[in-house]
């Protein structure tokens, strides 16, 4: 690791700008690899999307592929899915039901608790010192729960997700807890490739109202109804805020109204709509309180570094990444368990064709990300600093009903909260 | 490219179906291509089902082991009125991934048709969709389709009742699906 970045501020937090090159450096991707992904709790998958004893998903914890996987006692665990002969993977489906992993390279096998419990040849061919109980998969030392979100950390003394979570869990609640009986992904997941840096997604769930009106011009105006005014349609004179964790880079934001959220209809379509602003509405407004079950609308936010949402549309993904310059979004939808069957479909359909691979509000993100991407392999590029002043100085926590710091929904806070957990980690142990 | 009708390939009428359908499947492809998207609106028709599962790489031995299942993600999932939307929205010359506007060709092959009554058909047919946009994104799109046609009084003569598309990947290796099949 040479030193051309250790003491250099990559992220001028006082002023308010940061180099470009953090979006394609290998060097501090490299160091991303070490001090954000192997330190943070990563996401690994919801309760709901294993729901028998058994049940395992392939997934990522940054480049690592990862299998989680609910045991009998109905707890879960997770391995990384390489055996510990020659590295092959063990497990090459999405997603299943089974007993064991057997690697197809020479057959050691391992049981859904990762333990190593059968070798050919071992009494043969092995010396007394081989000790499968030394061997089994290596598991993801900490693995913890949020209402029902499961989360891994790679660092054994990493402070606890609640800890971690601290306040955020407010905004997060306001997705994952909005009733009694909670919500279930529907099947399955959508991924694909964007060749652009993880940061750009994770920081525009954190902290990007700002980019609605412009970059999704088009879909905004060809989605919403006639009759509601053109300042309404996505480039609000809804007020909103703004939230900026104390520690830990995570960050949110929202619009606040009384009265019915239409931007919910237009998108997933009437039924769900009506939904929303009725039945759900209520039981939010009853378990949390009235700010979250009525006010808060089209809530974006990103658990630090690579777990965002939009609550009300209920997209849910992560930005896995593939290396400084390209990335890979698993993304998913929750819905209210207790929801009529044709309130999910409308869900399931609306989030589709929206934030999806053919989704016409993601499309246009990726358009913008991509762009950013390519224009970084010129020298010069890679050297600008861009600006994150927006609402600098603006923001201040003592908020009596939203927790952090917080400030206009229209702000850069969150990035820059985003981007000093980020730095602090990066420059760790340099 | 295509390979024929269940019926005797020597009759006459079963010769003549294959060309009407095949002139059909190009020519739709070819509004596609010209981004003739009201004209090729006019093919769809009210009730569509325009289907997109998505592919899985899970254990063979299980039934779906390919696709997702009914009530499950799908790439798409369309009616008349969503893909109305889209094209509406492509209409506004504000879409980001749309301006400029990439260059598509459709490729349509290995045609099977097979008549379900008088005037239906369903065809099962492979597809190849190559895409390039500015300088740098290019992407290609295969796999097979199923359609369910039925004649109509339209320029092409055929109305397009359903359409399911296998897409080839899982992974969709692109950044975006911002494409009619």
């Amino acid at each position: 690791m040479t030193s051309d970045h250790k003491d250099e501020m990559l992220i001028d937090l006082e002023s308010g700008s940061f180099r470009a090159e953090i979006f394609s450096s290998r060097e501090i991707y490299e160091r991303e690899l070490e001090n954000v992904f192997s330190k943070c709790w990563l996401f690994l998958g919801h309760e709901t999307q294993l729901p028998n004893e058994l049940d395992f998903l392939n997934t990522y914890m940054a480049e690592d592929p990862v299998i989680l996987v609910r045991q009998e006692d109905g707890t879960f665990r997770a391995f990384l899915n390489q055996c510990r002969h020659r590295g092959m993977q063990v497990n090459q489906y999405d997603f299943g039901n089974s007993p064991v992993f057997a690697c197809p390279y020479h057959g050691w096998t391992y049981g859904a608790d990762g333990a190593l419990i059968n070798v050919p040849m071992e009494d043969s061919a092995f010396p007394k010192c081989f000790d499968k109980g030394k061997l089994g998969l290596r598991e993801v030392p900490r693995l913890e729960i949020y209402k029902g979100l499961i989360f891994g950390n790679w660092d054994g003394d990493a402070e606890s997700l609640t800890d971690y979570l601290g306040e955020a869990a407010y905004y997060i609640d306001a997705l994952f807890d909005r009733s009694p009986a909670g919500v279930e992904v529907i099947g399955g997941i959508h991924k694909w490739t964007i060749d652009s840096n993880w940061k750009l997604g994770a920081e525009q769930f954190a902290s990007d109202m700002y980019h609605v009106a412009l970059t999704h011009g088009g879909v905004v105006e060809a989605m919403t109804p006639e009759d509601v005014p053109v300042d309404r349609r996505g480039f609000a004179a809804n007020p909103g805020k703004q939230y900026s964790a104390l520690k830990g880079g995570h960050g949110s934001g929202f619009y606040l109204s009384d009265g019915d959220d239409a931007i919910i209809a237009s998108i997933l379509g009437p039924r769900v709509g009506e939904y929303y602003n009725t039945t759900l509405r209520d039981q939010a407004t009853r378990r949390l309180d009235r700010v979250r079950g009525e006010l808060m609308g089209s809530q974006h936010m990103t658990v630090f570094p690579n777990f965002s949402f939009l609550a009300g549309i209920n997209t849910v993904r992560v930005w896995h990444p593939r290396g400084p310059d390209a990335m890979e979004v698993w993304s998913f939808v929750v819905v209210p368990k207790d929801a009529p069957q044709e309130v999910k479909d409308d869900y399931r359909r609306g989030v589709e064709r929206t934030f999806s691979p053919a989704g016409t509000f993601e499309q246009d993100d990726a358009e913008n990300w991509l762009i950013i991407q390519n224009t970084l392999k010129g020298y010069q590029a890679s050297k600008s600093m861009l600006n994150l002043q927006m609402g600098l100085g603006m923001a201040s926590g003592g908020d009596p009903t939203f927790p952090g710091t917080v400030g206009s929904c229209y702000s850069e806070e969150a990035a820059r909260g985003f981007y000093a957990e980020w730095q602090r980690l990066i420059n760790e142990n340099q | 490219m295509t390979e024929g009708v269940s019926k005797s390939v020597d009759s006459q009428p079963a010769y003549e179906l294959k060309l009407e359908i095949e002139k059909f499947l190009f020519e739709e492809a070819a509004l596609l291509d010209r981004r003739a998207f009201d004209d090729w609106l006019e093919l769809i028709s009210e009730d569509i089902e325009y289907f997109m599962p998505v592919r899985v790489n899970c254990d063979p031995r299980d039934a779906d082991s390919e696709f997702l299942k009914a009530h499950q993600l799908a790439q798409f999932d369309e009616t008349k009125d969503s893909l109305t939307t889209r094209i509406k929205r492509l209409k506004t010359g504000r879409v980001l991934s749309d301006d400029p506007p990439p260059r598509t060709h459709h490729y349509v092959s290995n045609i099977k048709i097979k008549e379900l009554d008088s005037d239906a058909y369903q065809i099962d047919c492979l597809f190849i969709v190559r895409r390039s946009r500015l300088d740098s994104q290019e992407d290609t799109f295969y796999g097979d389709r199923t359609d369910i046609l039925r004649r109509a009084d339209n320029p092409l003569g055929f109305q397009i009742l359903s359409r399911n598309i296998r897409l080839d990947m899982s992974l969709i290796r692109s950044s975006n699906l911002n494409i009619l099949f």
